[in-house]
């Protein structure tokens, strides 16, 4: 347990690096920097702000002062010693260069549980609906209720979940004033963007689950127990269920990663103040500062989710192993 | 021979090995012949492919159909809801404004225009705000759509065929780089990177002068640069498990060369999964294409694709005028082109696999 | 083969549980209980770039700053006049180069403070240090001495040590201030007004910074530590979701503010914006409104397009071939048919502009120019040899280059429809990111860029100062000195007519020359519920909170009864008893 945790923070210690690599060489390449307005600046005035960002430093300077974990500036080491400590390793995200006055580490703060709530919402629902539809399908494979299943389900694969969201939204809150129409803050609020977000990834577990479940009651040991006469709940419940449970869990890393890519549409026609929406206003202002940082905390969500399946997959079933061989 | 592999040991190689024996002892083509009877056997195999192949021929024919143009604006005061084809199956209005064209379909443009001249389908779906037809918007939006998944998915397919298949054969150490690589590039979350990629790659030429690489085309490498990590995966392991086959441990002492043993076995073998993966990555990708499209980032007008149908049509709904017909249509088009893939790839991957050699 | 061990299943429902609390806690977390809502609601796009009046541009921060800070003047919301802000009196010396400003014994900051000439004094300082980027620092160097003390460099270039002492910004005592200019400059008055020449609190500012040498601009705007002197000050801040003010009681004139509370969404979706406008969640929504949806609201009683101080215009980059020509720019200019282009695209009243500057600026009417004429635009190009008499075009296709907009690509779709069909050109068009555009059009990297102008106050010289040679919002490459003199020359020019004058003739050589096609003039388009009293409905739309107010029913009615348009009457999300100002509760009803 321990080499597996250990190794898999190395590797984790390795991407988030190699993130911050490809992001600062992705972002400084591409034109228009953070502080092109509408309205140019005069000269003067925009060398000023340039040292203030540092942008005026070389590539490699820039580049060592985001990563950290010493101050490059003025307040540094180098400096009057104010604050030796800087940059991502030293968890400190700088300021946001689009929005003056806060640092992404406070609009990280702000905006990440307003996502995970979000998250963990959808795939509430991407739960529920997955596996009641899973469990129909393979209690009554072949009928008609598991054909109408399976293609509900396979139709939220299909479309994409903006006009999930927006049939919604005409549906429950415009046609039948139900939920609020965008917004935050009451659980009312969740109830729809959850759904949206979370129906294509009930296909999936839909599937997965119903071929598990199919794959444990077809077994030798399942006939058996009938044959003794345990009810049908007890042997679903006790044996079938949790190994045919291991496919979803696994899929549970894929999935998060998918509903936080979802979570940029979903938190934009809702309006919902998440971490993604100010992940493609920082990309489209050319906020390095802030894609950086929601950048990180994405792959750092995931990653830790993954560890988290790979956990769970190990207590639910001892004989697997946390090591994979080559 | 009993193949049917035990609980547990579906993805073991004992099972790769067994499998892989019965499909090498067989003659090639009677998998295919399988497959086909499998495949036709299935009513929901039979509808998708022919729904999937009459869009196909819509697409590549749109020039030549009766329809509007789809980027002819008629700025009438509001979108125009459906009207029925029996109310007003045909009227005189055809403008021929298309986007650039490629040489042949600007010829099947000619051939239209002197074959039908000005007449064109009424609304038969509709209109949008700028009086552009939704049927028309919606055949020529499939073709950038399943362009842009064809040309996606192909490009996650070579790449992640050649990486899988490289890492399969090489020794451990390669191998085992290889593979890291891919877990960290699936660690990073690609819709940043496709986004940085897009706004990079479509910054303006210094030199002013016309763009030498288009935007769809940076759709299709991008979104295929980030889609082939699972393909190799799979494809890898499926080399593994071949490559240390009993059959093939024959085929070497008997003298074959490697290019041979490839060539005969390898690539048999590793197909069935490339093509089943295939029917997987198209759903996604046109899915990816419209989750571009609404941030923006998707084709420019006039072009127009599924994706920006669908924006347009999320962004046509409100309490005060709805004009429902606006997203319904390309969400039934989309809806039901992705299940038809679903269904077929479902199909496909049943018809492939072995375990229900029973039927 | 062997089944599960039972206590797999006890595992599983352990950790389904921990998971489930877990996740319940994190939604809780996240999720707020209700707090009430404001007595105002409103947005203005995305979230403002900053709570600092030094650092911001937008309309949309200039509306939260108006909320914050109060100047040394202000804008009447009606007439746009000039009324005593901070400052309760001025005069201004006979050589119309110094003015005087006598501060309020009231005035106080938020935290009670008393407000001192010597704010101000230090706050324009900030202003015109380069170190604060200002972005309106250029337009202070009216003042004498300003220049030189943001560039550092003297009036003939050799570079001068920075001294505040050189600056005509002098706190001459407690409550006075003189300020000077280095010429009589008619439009300073308009100029003051704006929400940028605000006071900032030195000592709070100057503490954070001792405290927090390399992060205090990140910890200064936050509620606790933010002194302000307007009518209101904050209270809550969540980026990206709403800013909450509440009345500033140490202000001057808080008992005539009728709003306890008011928020300030950020809605990044135009939709979205008007789906909570019409769900009541917001009071006013100001501008982006999806186009289709403009005819339905066009009836309606809560939306009143007025004319609006702001022209959009197409930007030639007269360096590249075969623009640098005027008869093709002039040519491109006539061929366009803008009235169809403002009933079929933009519905809302804009009106088609044959002139940069929109029909009524203060006392000034431009002058008429050029008009729509295919034919004539057809002869420029035959005459400048670049068609011939069969409209056979000789021209290279042009790219128009325009940001991500749905409003942009369609006029940017009919005006190439328009150029196609009345000269044969190909006119690509070409979407691009906001940035990208930016940088583009910096680099003169274009044949035709999509522009817009608001003008910052109403007066000409808000216009036509961006056209003078080499100035940075001018981005054509365009250079004329007959143009540059005559500018110069009215922006000193203290007679009103001779001043009009001077204007009309440089708007004639721009309007000749054409390095920038107008095509509309804007319109406001604000959606405000039918209560709301006090809200200004002015040529700038331009926005003082302190006089919004919400009518009573009897008021309401009666404001319905005596008006003149012919609307369909809306439904008021506000309170029926109506939320008047503390001091109007004195009055006998």
């Amino acid at each position: 347990m321990r080499r597996f945790l250990l190794r898999r923070l190395a590797w984790f210690a390795l991407t988030v690096w190699a993130v911050i690599t490809i992001s600062f060489v992705l972002m400084r390449s591409v034109p228009g920097g953070p502080l092109s307005t509408d309205r140019t600046l005069h000269p003067t005035v925009e060398a000023a702000v340039n040292a203030r960002y540092h942008l005026d430093w070389p590539a490699w300077r820039q580049y060592l002062q985001t990563l950290g974990p010493l101050n490059l500036d003025e307040h540094g080491l180098l400096g009057d010693r104010s604050a030796v400590f800087g940059g991502i390793l030293a968890l400190d995200l700088g300021p946001s260069l689009q929005q003056r006055d806060v640092s992404v580490n406070e609009i990280v703060a702000q905006s990440l549980p307003v996502s995970a709530a979000l998250g963990v919402t959808a795939l509430g629902w991407a739960l529920a609906l997955g596996l009641a539809g899973g469990l129909v399908s393979a209690l009554r494979p072949g009928t008609a209720l598991d054909t109408a299943a399976r293609v509900l389900s396979t139709l939220g694969l299909s479309l994409p979940n903006f006009v999930i969201a927006s049939l919604l939204v005409l549906v429950l809150a415009v046609a039948f004033p139900i939920f609020p129409v965008a917004g935050w803050g009451s659980p009312a609020h969740l109830v729809l963007p959850g759904f949206a977000l979370g129906a294509p990834f009930a296909a999936y577990v839909a599937r997965l689950f119903r071929a598990g479940l199919l794959e444990a009651l077809s077994q030798d040991c399942i006939r058996t127990a009938r044959a003794k006469g345990v009810p049908w709940r007890a042997i679903v419940l006790r044996h079938a269920l949790p190994g045919a449970l291991v496919p979803v869990i696994s899929f549970l890393g894929p999935a998060a990663a998918g509903i936080l890519t979802g979570s940029l549409v979903i938190e934009r026609i809702f309006t919902i103040p998440g971490t993604g929406s100010h992940f493609v206003a920082g990309a489209l202002n050319r906020d390095y500062a802030l894609a950086m940082g929601v950048t990180l905390v994405y792959t750092v969500a995931v990653y830790a989710l993954n560890v988290l399946v790979d956990l769970a997959y190990a207590l639910i079933d001892p004989r697997v192993e946390l090591e994979k061989d080559a | 021979m009993n193949t049917t592999p035990r609980k547990g040991e579906w993805f073991s190689d004992a099972t790769f090995e067994r499998v892989a024996e019965q499909l090498a002892s067989e003659p090639a083509t009677s998998l295919w012949s399988d497959v086909r009877r499998r495949l036709a056997a299935r009513a929901s195999a039979r509808w998708s492919l022919r729904w999937l192949l009459a869009l196909v021929l819509a697409s590549l024919f749109v020039p030549l159909l009766p329809l509007p143009s789809p980027a002819a604006m008629a700025l009438d005061k509001q979108p125009k809801p459906p009207v029925a084809p029996w109310v007003e199956p045909f009227n005189e209005r055809f403008e021929p404004y298309y986007g650039a064209l490629n040489p042949l379909d600007r010829a099947l443009v000619g051939v239209r225009q002197q074959a039908f001249g000005k007449r064109q389908t009424g609304p038969w779906l509709g209109t949008d705000a700028k009086g552009r037809d939704t049927l028309a918007r919606i055949l020529w939006g499939s073709r950038t759509s399943l362009l842009v998944a064809l040309f996606a998915a192909l490009t996650s397919l070579t790449i992640g065929v050649a990486w899988g298949a490289i890492a399969g054969l090489a020794r451990s150490r390669v191998d085992n780089a290889m593979m890291r690589t891919v877990d960290v590039l699936q660690s990073l979350p690609t819709i940043f990177l496709v986004i940085f990629l897009l706004s990079f790659l479509n910054a303006p030429s210094p030199s002013g002068a016309a763009r030498s690489v288009s935007r769809e085309t940076v759709f299709f490498l991008v979104i295929g640069a980030v889609s082939w990590l699972p393909m190799a995966r799979v494809v890898r392991g499926q080399v593994l498990a071949l490559r240390s086959a009993a059959f093939v441990e024959s085929a070497r002492t008997q003298g074959a060369s490697t290019s041979w043993i490839v060539r005969a076995h390898l690539v048999p073998n590793v197909l069935p999964i490339v093509l089943v993966y295939l029917t997987l990555t198209l759903p996604s990708v046109i899915l990816y294409e419209a989750f571009l499209s609404f941030l923006g980032l998707g084709v420019e007008a006039p072009n127009v694709s599924w994706g920006v149908l669908a924006a347009d049509g999320a962004e046509a709904i409100s309490p005060l005028a709805t004009f429902w017909w606006l997203p319904l249509g390309p969400a039934l088009a989309m809806g039901a082109t992705l299940l038809a893939l679903g269904l077929l790839g479902d199909a496909l991957r049943d018809a492939l696999d072995v375990k229900r050699s029973q039927a | 083969m062997l089944s599960m061990p039972s206590t797999s299943g006890a595992r599983l429902a352990l950790s389904t549980a921990l998971l489930g609390v877990l996740g319940a806690s994190v939604v809780a977390f996240a999720l707020r209980s209700g707090r009430p809502r404001a007595d105002f609601a409103f947005t203005g796009g995305g979230e403002v770039r900053s709570l600092d009046p030094h650092g911001v541009t937008g309309v949309p921060e200039g509306r939260v700053i108006a909320l914050l800070y109060e100047g040394l003047v202000a804008r009447n919301p009606l007439t746009l006049a000039i009324e005593p802000g901070a400052a309760e009196s001025w005069n201004v010396s006979p050589d119309g180069r110094t003015y005087t400003f006598t501060l309020r014994a009231d005035a106080r900051w938020s935290n009670g403070d008393p407000l001192l000439a010597e704010d101000f004094e230090w706050s324009f300082r900030r202003m015109l240090e380069p170190a604060t980027a200002c972005e309106y620092a250029s337009s202070l160097w009216l003042i004498e001495g300003a220049r030189e003390f943001t560039t550092g460099l003297a009036a003939d270039g050799t570079p001068r040590e920075r001294d505040w002492s050189r600056v005509g910004i002098v706190a001459a005592q407690e409550r006075t201030l003189k300020i000077r200019l280095e010429r009589p400059t008619p439009h300073f008055w308009p100029l003051l007004s704006l929400h940028v020449f605000a006071p900032v609190h030195r000592a709070s500012l100057e503490a954070l910074r001792e405290r927090h040498p390399r992060d205090w601009a990140t910890r200064w705007t936050r509620p606790g530590t933010l002194v302000t002197n307007g009518p209101f000050r904050l209270v809550e801040r969540r980026v990206g979701e709403v800013l909450r003010f509440e009345r500033n009681e140490h202000y001057w004139d808080a008992r005539n503010v009728a709003l306890r509370t008011v928020d300030v969404l950020s809605v990044e979706s135009a939709s979205s914006a008007l789906n909570l406008y019409l769900a009541g969640e917001l009071d006013w929504v100001d501008g982006a409104i999806p186009s289709s949806l403009v005819p339905e609201l066009l009836g309606r009683e809560d939306f009143d397009p007025r004319p609006y101080l702001g022209v959009y215009f197409y930007r030639v980059n007269v360096t590249r071939a075969p623009l640098d020509r005027r008869e093709v720019r002039a040519a491109l200019a006539t061929a366009l048919r803008r009235k169809e282009i403002c009933e079929l695209v933009l519905k809302a009243g804009q009106q088609p502009a044959l002139s940069f500057l929109p029909p009524q600026v203060g006392d000034y009417r431009p002058p008429k120019t050029f008009g729509e004429s295919v034919d004539y635009a057809h002869k420029l190009l035959v005459d400048a040899g670049f068609a011939d008499e069969n409209g056979k075009l000789d021209l290279r296709a042009l790219e128009l280059h325009f940001n991500t907009s749905e409003v942009h690509r369609d006029i940017a779709e009919v005006a190439a429809e328009h150029w196609r069909t009345a000269l044969g050109l190909e006119v690509r068009l070409r979407n691009q990111e906001w940035k990208s555009f930016l940088d583009a059009q910096a680099k003169l990297d274009y044949d035709l860029s999509r522009s817009s102008w608001i003008a910052d106050y109403a007066d000409p010289s808000s216009f036509l100062d961006i056209w003078t040679t080499g100035h940075e919002n001018n981005r054509t490459g365009w250079s004329n000195p007959q143009y540059d003199e005559l500018v110069a020359a009215a922006r000193s020019e203290r007679d009103a007519a001779r001043r009009r004058e001077l204007y009309t003739n440089a708007e004639r050589i721009l309007m000749h020359e054409l390095p920038c096609i107008p095509i509309y003039h804007y319109v406001s388009q604000n959606l405000v519920d039918p209560r709301v009293g006090g809200f200004g409905q002015n040529a700038l739309n331009a926005q003082s909170p302190k006089y919004w107010y919400w009518r009573s029913d009897e008021e309401l009615a009666n404001v319905r009864a005596q008006s003149t348009r012919r609307c369909e009457p809306v439904e008021s999300h506000g309170p029926c008893a109506g939320l008047y100002p503390p001091s109007r509760a004195e009055e006998p009803r």
